[in-house]
């Protein structure tokens, strides 16, 4: 679909021109300069040579086959010129041009009909308002950038034309390449959903970086990513998390910048890596680049100086690398073949006057270590130092060990030398030793991630949807769209989950009788469509244990609830069996607009509610994803067991997570749902739900 | 002739649109129609004309023929109140009396409209309970049911003051979740009791709505885009201070709404937008950016700037009266339809001796 975009044998340029200063004149000198192989159509009416290159007053005057054009020209002008370029058989169009709905209202009108046209001639158009786009394997810098990057493996999308430019810049004359650049402008049309699935397919990218400001289609980004991460990393920066940030997307874009935890559940889905920072950004991409992925997470560190190793040790305590124990080989070698002072754990301390034939000792012996699976080289320019030399025997330990190597050549002027020569060897460096293992600790979870086989989201128990079909349009129907327990049990029980011993009473007298039939202790509950949160109004009673307590409670159940609302429409009470013998968890689903149903977990009453200790995933869930979701909250230690205690039947808790998320899929009439709380007892003993609410979809 | 005098022991029960389903279910039938509504408590002027705003409406929805002051021959304007309370004019009771023998002659039917409440009037001598057995005409009473105690207990209270002139009464304004057990429980007990419910019409709130033009007056505000969707109708009214979760998941649950907020809100406008919404108020004066204001033009949502605070502009909002009007024939088709599907015509016209087709 893209293909005419990025491997272009014609490009038209409409707008061109040589005025220095304009945009016209950045764009056209750009494709020129830096290489373009097909050919070039400057269009403008008031020149008859551009560059040396023939201009075209139009776009119908170009009697050749144009397989991409770039518009720089007014927005009323583009509408105008919309029609011959569907004419002249141009399907791919990047409008770098302003103007449209950044604007206000009257640019957002220009970008329908820009729409409208386009889609009537077939065109499909990046941007408008971008920066262009670039493909350095056929040397197209279609963009006003002032520089083109080095060619390499990485390619780029981003919402934010500064952010590319500032890129390319960044990258020109570094040691850091890219294969293809967009920038994404005011996505009319094509969106980041589709540049990834590009990016995924295209042969010159082994490693995709993004940045985006929100998500329309939340679900087909999902799904692309999904499938795309299998084979490439794919990492995003998102912005807009906080709240002054989401403002200003919206205030930027006129779009949602999408809830902090909806994306984060979306890049655990779909395995995409999380940057933190534009820093965090290239760094990956560059270490994803260049480095193998380490087997594990094994890191050795090898520094001339103690603080830098002390700090990357630190770092990697901190996160989820492990310090590589040597084998007793190894701390043999090193022991021999180092000088005494030397220290032979890990880190691997060469001290101060090291040289690079030291390094390439301590780097051999270690590199060769099956317990060491990537190398952290630390160097500070002491006097004795060696940057180009050690430089080489790190890139000589890569070629020959195939493991994973980070370099921090701690300094500017006296290391540059050293620095330059790894780059330009696929060697990353970073200043920061902190930053290097947090590299390293990126692409030993990349390497974990891919080698997990993804595992079914299908549940153990049965479902049975028609009951819940029926259920939902009978209250749909009526037009009831708040459902309680009493409402909604029917439904859990269809998707397979266990309700304690209930009935529903009307009166004291029937509250009696069906306590007696289930069996003391029970639980009551006010039944009423106005009363929401029961416990908060006094509308619960538990451990009722004979008759007269129940038909007390009875009584003091309706009074305390008339006196929150005075006319509260009590339908009766619900009596349930008292389950005691587990622990009370939360889970329940909203809609995101963009990606669709997430499911909550979290331990109930202040776990959630005060300590807001909970995990999130997008639906469907599946068993792994059930399975972290649980193992990630803080409290879970409760769950497994304390202080000798049996631990709760996680299996079957996931197993519910994983049918409650289906129901969220299946049913997408259920705007929020919630069982609070499900009673998860002892291991083998299952889960029982024991209150659930549901808001239904009330059709506008 | 026989005449139905619509009543009501609440106010806002419903009583006007019933008037008008039942106006106009009548004239469909081929019967003679007459309007009249004996004390007038919405004064207007029509062509010179001293009458009531909704005798005016009715006049014109239901084509009647019949002169202002013979419909609605009392109006309780300032000037006339004044004269009551100085006890400088009597004699309504009579006047009413000879207005209403005068508008029946040669109708088949006369539906006779009661004020607010079944009290009403009562400045003139002229309440519900005097009017009908003065008119000797049977109540209609139609009411909102909120709870049941306090219903069962003003209805038969009233059936103890009317006993048979009140002939029944139609349930409105019920909440889905307590259809059920108003038709198992409730009505079997009224109907034991004497009094004959000729249906239950269901809560809409589309009813109660209120265009964007009618908010836009109230809170005396500037309308910067979208001034051909004025016309739309918006049930709720929401405001919005939270943070941003929370606002998407409220806004979600709320369709045909009214968005309250600040200008500078950038992004509960765009959340409102990406719902079910019909306008969007901006307080303090402040205008929303350019790229907001575009995207309320795409989707069609009026911008509304209000100089007032949120806790002013929802005061003003909400004390608004609302009356139907000739724009509110959607309405009005609306409650056709509800009225038709849930009331008992016929056994309404058996009861008050209307002529069947």
């Amino acid at each position: 679909m893209l293909k005419n975009f990025f491997n272009p044998e014609s490009v038209a340029v409409v707008g061109a021109s040589e005025s220095k200063g304009k945009v016209g004149c950045a764009v056209i000198k750009n494709i020129i300069d830096f290489g373009f192989t097909g050919k070039i159509f400057p269009v403008n009416p008031k020149s008859k040579k551009i560059f040396g290159l023939p201009a075209y007053a139009s776009i119908s005057d170009i009697k050749d086959k144009i397989d991409l054009c770039i518009m720089i020209i007014s927005p009323r002008a583009i509408l105008e010129s919309i029609e011959s370029c569907g004419k002249a058989g141009i399907n791919s169009m990047v409008v770098i041009s302003a103007g449209f709905k950044e604007i206000g209202p009257e640019g957002a009108k220009l970008e329908r009909e820009l729409m409208e046209k386009a889609r009537k001639y077939g065109i499909r158009i990046i941007g408008p308002n971008c920066v262009g786009i670039v493909n350095t394997s056929i040397g197209l810098n279609a963009t006003f950038a002032a520089r083109l990057p080095p060619k390499g493996n990485i390619s780029v999308l981003s919402q934010s034309g500064a952010i590319l430019t500032s890129i390319i810049d960044y990258a020109a004359g570094g040691n850091i390449g890219f294969s293809k650049m967009v920038s994404l402008g005011n996505k009319a049309d094509i969106t980041e959903t589709e540049v990834l699935k590009f990016l995924g397919d295209d042969p010159d990218t082994d490693v995709i970086a993004g940045y985006i400001e929100g998500v329309k289609d939340g679900v087909e980004f999902l799904s692309v990513s999904m499938e795309v991460s299998k084979r490439k990393p794919i990492i995003i920066l998102k912005s807009g998390n906080s709240d002054a940030g989401a403002r200003a997307v919206s205030s930027h874009t006129g779009t949602l910048a999408g809830m902090e935890k909806v994306f984060k559940a979306a890049f655990i889905k779909s395995s995409i890596i999380r940057a933190n920072t534009i820093e965090e950004l290239l760094n990956y991409a560059r270490v994803f680049s260049c480095q193998p992925l380490p087997k594990e997470n094994r890191l050795a560190i090898i520094t001339n100086a103690g603080g830098p190793g002390i700090i990357a040790a630190d770092a990697c305590e901190m996160s989820s690398v492990k310090i590589a124990a040597f084998s007793s080989n190894t701390i043999k070698k090193l022991r021999e073949l180092l000088p005494p002072i030397c220290s032979i754990y890990n880190p691997v301390d060469v001290v101060g006057d090291a040289d690079a034939k030291r390094y390439n000792t301590a780097l051999t012996i270690v590199a060769e270590d099956e317990g060491v699976d990537g190398i952290l080289v630390i160097l500070t320019p002491q006097e004795m130092t060696d940057p180009i030399g050690t430089a080489k025997a790190v890139i000589d330990t890569s070629r020959k060990y195939g493991k994973t190597l980070i370099t921090s050549f701690m300094g500017k002027e006296t290391v540059k030398g050293g620095v330059d020569f790894l780059e330009k060897n696929a060697i990353p460096n970073l200043f920061f030793p902190e930053k290097s293992v947090r590299c390293f600790e990126i692409m030993a979870c990349r390497k974990k991630e891919t080698g997990r086989i993804k595992e079914e989201d299908v549940s153990e128990s049965k479902i049975i949807k028609e009951t819940t079909k029926e259920i939902l349009n009978n209250y749909l129907k009526k037009r009831i769209f708040a459902m309680g327990y009493e409402d909604s049990k029917n439904i859990l029980l269809s998707y397979g989950f266990a309700l304690p011993k209930n009935a529903f009473a009307r009166n004291s007298e029937e509250a009696i009788a069906c306590a007696e039939e289930i069996g003391y202790p029970i639980v009551m509950k006010v039944v009423s469509p106005e009363i929401l949160h029961k416990t908060d109004v006094g509308g619960v009673a538990v451990k009722l244990r004979d008759k007269e307590e129940v038909k007390n409670a009875f009584e003091e159940i309706i009074s305390n609830v008339k006196k929150y609302m005075t006319n509260a429409f009590i339908k009766g009470v619900s009596i349930q069996e008292m389950v005691t013998d587990g622990k009370e968890v939360i889970i329940g689903f909203t809609r995101d607009m963009s990606f669709g149903p997430m499911l909550m977990f979290g331990l109930g009453g202040i776990y959630v509610e005060v300590l807001k200790d909970v995990s999130f995933r997008l639906c469907p869930v599946n068993k792994f994803e059930a399975n972290t979701m649980v193992s990630e909250i803080k409290s879970y230690p409760l769950l497994k067991g304390v202080r000798g205690e049996i631990g709760s039947d996680l299996k079957s808790l996931e197993d519910a997570i994983i049918r409650f998320s289906h129901l969220s899929v299946d049913f997408p009439e259920i705007l929020e749902g919630e069982i609070n709380p499900l009673i998860v007892r002892p291991e083998g003993k299952g889960v029982v739900a024991i209150d659930s609410r549901f808001r239904l979809k009330e059709d506008v | 002739m026989n005449s139905i005098f619509i009543n009501s022991i609440g106010v806002k029960s419903g009583k006007s649109l019933s008037a008008w389903a039942l106006g106009l279910l009548f004239k469909k039938d081929g019967l003679n129609i007459g309007y009249f509504k004996p004390v007038g408590i919405q004064p207007m002027i029509v062509n010179r004309i001293l009458t009531d705003h909704d005798v005016h409406l009715m006049k014109n929805v239901l084509e009647l023929k019949d002169p202002y002051d013979m419909i609605c021959p009392v109006i309780l304007n300032q000037d006339t109140i004044f004269k009551i309370l100085n006890r400088k004019e009597e004699g309504f009771l009579k006047k009413i009396e000879d207005a209403y023998k005068k508008l029946s002659l040669g109708k088949d039917i006369v539906i006779v409209k009661g004020g607010n409440s079944l009290f009403d009037g009562s400045i003139v001598g002229a309440n519900g309970l005097t009017l009908s057995k003065v008119l000797d005409v049977k109540v209609l009473l139609v009411d909102r049911f909120v709870s049941d105690v306090i219903f069962i207990d003003n209805l038969m209270f009233i059936k103890e003051t009317l006993n048979d002139r009140l002939q029944g009464v139609i349930i409105t304004q019920v909440m889905p979740e307590k259809i059920n057990y108003l038709k198992d429980v409730v009505i079997p007990f009224l109907e034991n009791n004497g009094i004959p419910v000729y249906g239950v019409i269901p809560e809409d709130r589309f009813l109660g709505a209120i265009s964007l033009r009618k908010a836009c007056e109230l809170v005396a505000g500037e309308v910067i885009c979208c001034k051909d969707k004025l016309d739309e109708l918006a049930t709720n009214y929401v405001i919005g201070a939270m943070d941003l979760e929370l606002a998407i998941n409220y806004f979600r649950r709320i369709n045909n709404k009214i968005l309250i907020t600040g200008g500078d809100r950038a992004d509960l406008q765009i959340a409102a937008m990406e719902t079910s919404t019909k306008g969007i108020i901006l307080t303090g004066g402040r205008h929303p950016n350019s790229v907001v204001l575009g995207k309320a033009e795409e989707k069609g949502i009026p911008i509304i700037i209000v100089n007032l605070d949120t806790y002013s502009t929802i005061e003003k909002l909400d004390k608004a009266v609302i009356t139907l009007d000739f724009e509110d024939k959607k309405k009005i088709n609306r409650y056709l339809a509800l009225f038709t599907e849930n009331v008992d015509i016929n056994r309404l016209k058996e009861r008050f001796g209307i002529p069947m087709k």
